[in-house]
């Protein structure tokens, strides 16, 4: 028996070794090399001298490094819980749809997310551009002349915010769709003979029975957004890239601006906590009101 | 042809024919980030390099974006020895470039023998591709900003001289006073880049150095105290502009050229890199109007404009060395690029290597010749690892100074700012 | 009152017709139970009682209201569905006070009428839970206590037995009589099922393609079936189909040849008979075998013993079968020749459209 355990083992092992050593290779050292790094001056590429918490105590001190959070911080608050929203009202229209018409309309969400991030930027430009902009009939309605959106430091991040709600809701609807699809007809049936408005329909049964959904949609858009970088470093470009710098970018200007590798590192562990702490954080709290 | 030139000529064919005996076919990997009307004739450059070293040296050119793409994509691969093996690059960079070691340095001995060394160039411009004493880059022109103009309208606000070039836009009010009156005629008076960095920078550079405004002190100390006010008012004045309404608000560097080109704006300020944009569609009767180029005007005490070199560099690529055969070809593709900048000058630059600068030719090459005179009042950037394209200094230009342009920000408020923003990194 | 009135209620999907003017009326505290195949449009027609589903054409009317073109709340029926519907993340509580929460029922009302429906249903230790904490059968009895809390005009059930094992069903079957003895209240229930239909129903409605074939109490649906399929359909084994092969005036009653066998009277009067081919239906229970000479001969193929009773599948000389029954304690194997003796008076001839042609009652 005893025998015939080890073997047991040996073979479980020989399974899951591949995993094993795909994730160490390419997930642990990184990581484990990543928080080397932060302790030594290295530039960009090579080694450097170990120089203990060094980096920390700088980034502490260091006021484009707290820019970097709290626009990042920002840049979350804008996207995350609207992006969810958003995507959970276009679902729930979409999902009363039949046939070819929800296909349609549900392609036509789904389209801009399988856009690049450049041909996005690209198209968000041209939209907003102050002289040939069709934005810019709206924008001249409210602010009474035409706005370099991009240029004007407090438009910046919500129009940013916006511009990725749009590229990216398209995940979300499908993923709402999903969840939506999942709750049985029936339920709607009974409780339309129980006398639910549509109100009371959507926030004790639709609510709470799409709340997983909900929750993950939360996670996932909270993880992928604190690594924001790619839609603030194109349209900022030709502008002020510093009030509105975020943590990646900070990474980036450190490390191939700067080269310094050292340095970008530990801003690097800052944000790996950063997302640990909060996407656990969060897990924790969508989890304990799902249980409710 | 003159007689200089003819030497140049006959060096590079002897240089050419002492290489084919000892070598075969080299292959040379080139990057430039010389993407606009330069870019083009750079290419024609090469072509005839090529046409020339016919079965012995190739150029395979790439050419990748300028400013932070370029500098980014040269680092890390010049780090883990996948770069090319020459490439453009700016003098400006030089020292942080050799700092985050991305270059190689390049023995003197090695140019001399392909004819180059400080004799050949101005002394202020060989100095800018070193770095500690050491060569590490070879200059190939003095790039600067010049005042374009729409001759058509500056005549109709009879601000032409009587040799046809304009006239009275010296001094910060005469400048006013002749925006003013370009003004009513055009959308703008002056189009340039206000956002960003690139023209804020050298722009502001150019006015500072009118005054003699020290950047970077001796002891590292960036914009010390009695260089301040000479910075804020050289922002003022830029603030001016567009605050007047004379120049647009906002505005990035592809739409101040078109501005210009499409004949919108009386004046521009701009790179002489956009020589060639106005020749090609001056010649292809696509301008509509007739224009010309002259010095930054003098704003303040004497004539200053900033100014910037394009040189060749060779990576360090992580100290892979080349082959002898290699590195022969690489000195003949700088040194016969160096002895054919004529043909550079074409593209509005002002060619490094003297015996061009001196030739004839040059010397009646039209607009350049109008705006040569800078290279006797050039201010080149500071020499720090904080400063040059895509540098530190380059970012804290669009993060204060065109904020200031456009009066975001109190030129006062944004000097301070980039001052101390500075001051900490360098720190 | 709470009875209901289908005036020619008709249903398509498009070009799909489902239901073809159906008429009936069903009286306040009838059981009343659709039975039917899969597809004959009896669940159809119970969501459109129910509001779930629109009335394409015709009039639906609840305690003499016009209820056709209301929202399913405003009915005022309740509806326990296949597999119940209830509401996964609410305690057993929670899906009971939900219809009486929506329409503004006081907080102490709702209490004592969810716990006395828990207790008439035995599950007060249950309210607290989840429906994923309860068995298939506890389950059942929450949608039925949703429904009751409610105290609609009508109960309305889909197939509410259809996902218990066995057992279970027999015995909720039971239970479901019993309840509705107790409260009372109008009920229509759906199945396929004709066990359930007999055991359950006042009236049986038996539907088959779009149409209703025949409303009446389980054992006129049994006894006297209006057409060919309701004999079909109702009553296990299912009864003998035999063609007709000559048909004689005896007295009056027709009485008719087939198989090659004698003639065999029934009490079908043979006036108004139509002339074409004719067929006899004759349960199980109607064709005995008998120990003496009887009318019809054959060889006993297959034998069930069902133990009260045994069915004998007989073998006809023209290889026609017929299942006649024996006494539960019978000696007949398989290949013994077999008599049988027809009770005329229990036999239903049918014409070619299938409509009846019983014995006079």
């Amino acid at each position: 028996m005893l025998r015939n355990h080890r073997q047991e083992m040996v073979v479980a092992l020989l399974f899951v070794l591949p995993f094993v050593l795909i994730y160490g290779v390419l997930f642990l050292w990184p990581t484990f090399q990543m928080v080397y790094l932060s302790f030594t001056d290295a530039p960009l590429i090579g080694p450097g001298e170990w120089i203990g918490i060094e980096n920390y105590v700088e980034m502490f001190d260091d006021r484009r490094f707290w820019t970097s959070v709290r626009n990042t911080a920002y840049f979350v608050v804008l996207t995350v819980i609207p992006n969810t929203l958003i995507g959970l009202v276009i679902a729930m229209m979409v999902s009363r749809l039949k046939g070819w018409q929800q296909s349609l309309i549900l392609a036509m969400f789904f389209l801009p997310y399988i856009l690049p991030v450049t041909v996005v930027y690209r198209i968000w430009n041209w939209m907003f551009n102050v002289q040939f902009g069709i934005m810019q009939y709206p924008l001249t309605w409210i602010f009474g002349k035409a706005t370099p959106v991009f240029r004007t430091q407090w438009m910046f991040m919500p129009a940013v915010a916006f511009v990725t709600v749009w590229w990216t809701c398209g995940f979300n609807i499908l993923l709402f769709l999903s969840g939506l699809r999942s709750i049985s007809t029936d339920i709607y049936e009974a409780a339309a003979l129980d006398n639910a408005s549509r109100w009371t329909i959507f926030r004790r049964i639709t609510w709470p029975l799409i709340w997983p959904v909900t929750a993950l949609v939360l996670t996932i858009q909270l993880i992928l957004q604190l690594k924001i970088f790619d839609q603030v470093y194109l349209f900022v470009q030709g502008g002020r890239p510093d009030p509105s710098m975020v943590m990646v970018q900070y990474i980036y200007s450190q490390a191939f601006q700067k080269n310094e590798g050292g340095y970008a590192a530990a801003i690097s562990v800052a944000l790996f906590v950063i997302v640990i702490v909060f996407s656990i954080l969060q897990f924790q709290v969508l989890r304990g009101r799902g249980q409710k | 042809m003159n007689k200089i030139f003819k030497l140049a000529m006959l060096s590079t064919t002897a240089t050419a024919l002492l290489l084919s005996a000892v070598q075969a076919q080299e292959t040379v990997v080139w990057w430039d980030f010389l993407g606009g009307g330069d870019g083009v004739r750079m290419k024609s450059l090469i072509e005839r390099f090529n046409t020339e070293h016919e079965g012995e040296i190739t150029i395979e050119g790439t050419t990748l974006e300028w400013g932070t793409p370029f500098y980014s994509k040269v680092q890390t691969s010049s780090a883990i020895g996948e770069g090319p093996d020459v490439m453009t690059y700016h003098l400006s960079r030089v020292p942080l470039g050799v700092d985050s070691g991305a270059l190689a340095e390049i023995s003197t001995d090695d140019l001399a023998a392909v004819g180059l060394g400080a004799d050949t160039f101005a002394s202020a411009n060989w100095e800018a591709g070193q770095s500690d004493g050491k060569q590490y880059a070879v200059p190939f022109d003095i790039h600067s900003i010049v005042l374009y103009y729409n001759k058509d309208k500056l005549a109709e606000a009879g601000l032409l001289g009587e040799d046809g070039k304009p006239t009275g836009l010296d001094g910060a009010d005469n400048f006013m006073a002749a925006l003013e009156q370009l003004q009513p005629n055009s959308e703008y008076a002056l189009s340039l880049q206000t956002s960003g960095d690139g023209t804020p920078w050298r722009v502001f550079y150019s006015l500072f150095g009118q005054q003699d405004g020290v950047f970077l002190g001796e002891d590292g100390t960036f914009l010390p105290d009695d260089s301040i006010p000479k910075a804020v008012s050289a922002v003022e004045t830029m603030a001016s502009w567009v605050e007047g309404g004379f120049a647009p608000a906002l505005t990035e560097y592809e739409g101040s050229v078109a501005l210009f080109t499409s004949g919108a704006a009386a004046l521009h300020m701009n790179g002489v890199w956009e020589v060639p944009t106005m020749t090609d569609l001056a010649a292809k009767g696509d301008l509509g109007f007739e224009w010309g180029a002259i010095a930054i005007p003098t704003f303040f005490d004497h004539p200053a404009t900033w100014a910037d070199s394009h040189g060749f560099a060779i990576p360090s690529n992580g100290g892979k060395e080349m082959t002898p055969e290699k590195k022969a070809a690489v000195f003949e593709v700088i040194a016969w690029m160096n002895k054919n900048s004529l043909a550079w000058a074409d593209a509005g630059h002002i060619p490094a290597y003297s015996p061009t600068r001196d030739s004839e030719e040059f010397k009646t090459m039209e607009p350049n010749a109008t705006y040569s005179v800078l290279a006797d009042t050039a201010v080149f950037d500071p020499k720090s690892t904080l400063a040059g394209v895509a540098s530190p200094v380059y970012d804290a230009v669009a993060n204060y100074i065109a904020p200031a342009m456009n009066g975001e920000m109190s030129p006062q408020d944004a000097i301070d700012e980039m001052k101390a923003d500075l001051q900490d990194q360098a720190d | 009152m709470s009875d209901i009135v289908l005036k020619e209620v008709s249903k398509s999907f498009g070009v799909v017709s489902v239901l073809d003017k159906v008429s009936m009326q069903i009286k306040s505290g009838e059981f009343i139970v659709f039975l039917g195949p899969s597809g004959c449009g009896k669940s159809t027609l119970l969501r459109m009682i129910a509001g779930l589903e629109e009335v394409t054409d015709g009039e639906i009317y609840l305690g003499g209201e016009r209820v056709d073109q209301l929202p399913p709340n405003e009915r005022g029926v309740a509806m326990v569905f296949q597999n119940y519907a209830l509401y996964p993340h609410m305690t057993v509580r929670d899906n009971m006070s939900f219809g009486l929460q929506n329409v503004g029922t006081p907080k102490d009302e709702i209490v004592r009428r969810v716990e006395d429906a828990a207790r008439m249903l035995e599950i007060t230790q249950l309210l607290d839970r989840r429906p994923a904490q309860l068995s298939g059968g506890q389950r059942q009895r929450v949608a039925i206590g949703r429904a009751i809390v409610r105290d609609p005009k009508a109960f309305l059930l889909d197939e509410p037995l259809s996902n218990l094992d066995a057992g279970l069903r027999v015995r909720t079957r039971l239970e479901l009589a019993q309840l509705h003895n107790r409260i009372r209240a109008t009920m229509i229930f759906v199945t396929h099922d004709q066990t359930e239909a007999m055991t359950l129903a006042t009236r049986i409605v038996v539907m088959n393609n779009r149409r209703i074939e025949q409303i009446g109490t389980p054992m006129e649906v049994y006894s006297r079936p209006a057409t060919r399929f309701v004999a079909s359909f109702v009553g296990s084994p299912a009864m003998n189909f035999i063609p007709v092969a000559a048909l004689d005036d005896v007295g009056g009653k027709a009485s008719v040849t087939f198989a090659g066998q004698s003639p065999v009277e029934t009490g079908v009067p043979a006036a108004g008979l139509p002339t074409g081919n004719l067929t006899l239906g004759i349960r199980a229970e109607s064709a005995r075998i008998t120990q003496g000479e009887g009318a019809i001969k054959g060889v006993a193929d297959v034998v069930e013993r069902l133990g009260e009773r045994t069915l004998v599948y007989t073998r006809l000389p023209d290889s026609t079968i017929l299942v006649a029954e024996d006494a539960g304690i019978s000696q007949i194997q398989p290949g013994d020749a077999v008599n049988i003796t027809i009770d005329g008076n229990a036999a239903i001839l049918f014409d070619e459209s299938g409509k009846a042609y019983h014995a006079a009652a």
